[in-house]
């Protein structure tokens, strides 16, 4: 069974299409990126998700549980953080998580997590810094260790070290099984924890793809210099883009298979040639486009 | 759903402990100078004579308001005075009770919980009920714990009376801003609508005592219906009162629940 089923997904806003059409599934006990420049739809489909937003059409499931029709049930499988934690400002740390284990009708680990993150939950919720505020945010999206975990942008705003500590605990809570889904902007943090990533741009996926395969399947960027430089439409072929133009040559950048752009270049007498593999970032930065 | 209903009257109770100190306060000044105005109600008789009729109906002004003691209250009290801080009070409450919480984004926090919007609904709307109604209970069983202070009296059934049309008529102005409540994402709206409906019903109430033609518009007013004056006097509450204070707020509230359960909530 999936944690997570989102079937053609569709939220207009009138005539705004927020999200198009989008279909995924997490697995159960799998890590889960959700990417996309600002805009994209991803905080409206996390909103889908948790039954803020009523979808248009579409279906999302939560462990086989309708999220509308049997919201109640399917929430009490998830934990939930949103990008902006806004709690109640005249309650502490503490207050918050007791009114949650009174609501829940169980204890919870918060006070684990306390220790875990180092969090002061004495302190009233609108005089914690932005980074404390993200601590509660996250103690209480854990607390009851749900089945499947919501982040949207879990460690923004956080310090490095920090960061750290929520990256183990998130590890933790993967190694007793449990299911994250979260969206985010940090690269190296979607490389370091999770198994599969979602692009999403414009309200439409456009990739599903495993980490490791996109790590395998990277991008090159070549740079050729030449003793008599060729025209630019001699590099205009598939997989290949003149990202820039030297005096005395081009940086091109390679999609998939390298041998045809060697086989082209090979013809010309060559000065210099250097070939890297593109950073997961250039990798991503090609889908946001 | 308690856990909810215990923490909002928990985070409301200091504005309530504000307001039911400050309608005893008013109740001791009124209920101070009563006896000066007993001893000068023969001359104010023969002033109010000279009044129109329209005016005296249409401002709902009893010759016996300030010759017995209930007139009187009726008069200074909740004419106009407590039904001001009242409607100040409940519109303080409905307003922040969903739209409040969708404005400040912490209605994230109870979606987000294996609890219903219904459960969600309902809580805040008895939390509220809960503080209208010691509101409403100190305000109107005071009167006769501190008459007995001046030596006063007045009859317990008229009391009763007057506890009954405000608690209803509180009930009808909480669903109607519950309602707006259920339906705006910012409070300011949910003040500035249920605000400006009740003055114009209260202007409706006024125009339709002062022009016979225009007497029908005082039945759209929730004013009209409550007759303080009546009750505390005579102890008489209309059935109408009733009925249109209760098929109000029953009215309200379930669509307010309606709306609240279908739609989108972005914060």
């Amino acid at each position: 069974m999936n944690a997570l089923l989102i079937d053609k997904l569709k939220k207009y806003f009138g005539k705004t299409k927020a999200v198009d059409g989008i279909s995924f599934e997490v697995a159960e006990g799998e890590i889960f990126g959700f990417l996309g420049p600002n805009g994209a739809g991803k905080t409206t489909t996390i909103r889908g998700i948790m039954d803020f937003l009523r979808p248009t059409s579409g279906k999302i499931s939560i462990f086989g549980m309708d999220s509308k029709k049997q919201s109640v049930l399917a929430k009490s499988n998830i934990g939930y953080m949103p990008a902006d934690v806004r709690l109640y400002d005249g309650w502490t740390g503490k207050s918050h998580i007791e009114f949650l284990e009174k609501i829940h009708g169980k204890k919870s680990i918060a006070h684990e997590l306390i220790q875990k993150f180092d969090f002061n939950a004495k302190i009233k919720f609108k005089n914690l810094s932005t980074g404390n505020k993200r601590k509660l945010g996250l103690i209480l999206a854990l607390m009851f260790e749900p089945k499947l975990v919501i982040l949207d942008e879990p460690t923004a705003g956080l310090d490095p070290i920090l960061q750290n500590v929520v990256y183990e605990v998130l590890e933790d809570f993967f190694k007793k099984g449990i299911s994250i889904f979260m969206s985010s902007h940090n690269l190296a943090e979607v490389e370091r924890i999770c198994h599969r990533v979602a692009i999403i741009r414009q309200g439409k996926i456009v990739a599903i793809e495993n980490i490791q395969n996109l790590k395998n399947n990277r991008m090159h960027l070549a740079t050729a210099r030449f003793e008599k430089k060729p025209a630019k439409g001699e590099f205009r072929f598939d997989g290949i883009e003149v990202q820039e133009e030297l005096p005395d040559g081009y940086i091109l950048n390679i999609k998939g298979d390298i041998n045809p752009l060697l086989n082209k270049i090979s013809k010309y007498k060559i000065k210099d040639l250097e070939i890297t593999h593109a950073s997961l970032e250039e990798v991503f930065l090609e889908f946001y486009k | 759903m308690f856990a909810l209903i215990i923490s909002t009257i928990k985070d409301r109770k200091l504005s309530t402990l504000i307001y039911c100190i400050s309608v005893l306060l008013f109740i001791l000044m009124f209920v101070s100078i009563f006896p000066t105005i007993q001893s000068q109600s023969a001359n104010l008789e023969e002033i109010l004579k000279f009044y129109p009729e329209s005016m005296m109906k249409a401002f709902n002004i009893d010759i016996k308001a300030y010759t017995t003691i209930g007139g009187y209250i009726s008069g200074e009290l909740f004419s106009f005075m407590w039904p001001i801080m009242f409607i100040s009070y409940i519109c303080g409450f409905a307003g922040s009770a969903l739209a409040g919480e969708i404005e400040k984004g912490t209605i994230e926090v109870l979606l987000s919980q294996p609890i219903s919007r219904a459960k969600i609904y309902f809580a805040k709307y008895f939390a509220g009920l809960a503080m209208i109604l010691v509101f409403v209970f100190v305000s109107v069983f005071s009167i006769p714990l501190i008459l007995k202070f001046y030596h006063l009296t007045i009859d317990i059934k008229n009391v009763i009376a007057i506890f009954n049309l405000s608690l209803l008529w509180g009930l009808a102005i909480y669903s109607l801003g519950f309602f707006f409540s259920s339906i705006f994402s910012d409070k300011g709206k949910v003040y500035f609508l249920l605000g400006g409906l009740l003055v114009l019903m209260f202007a409706l109430n006024i125009i339709s005592g002062l022009k016979e033609n225009l007497g029908d518009l005082k039945y759209l007013s929730f004013f009209y219906y409550f007759n303080a004056n009546n009750a505390l006097i005579y102890n008489k509450v209309d059935y109408l009162a009733y009925w249109v204070f209760g098929s109000s707020s029953i009215f309200f509230t379930f669509l307010g629940l309606e709306i609240f359960n279908k739609r989108n909530i972005t914060t």
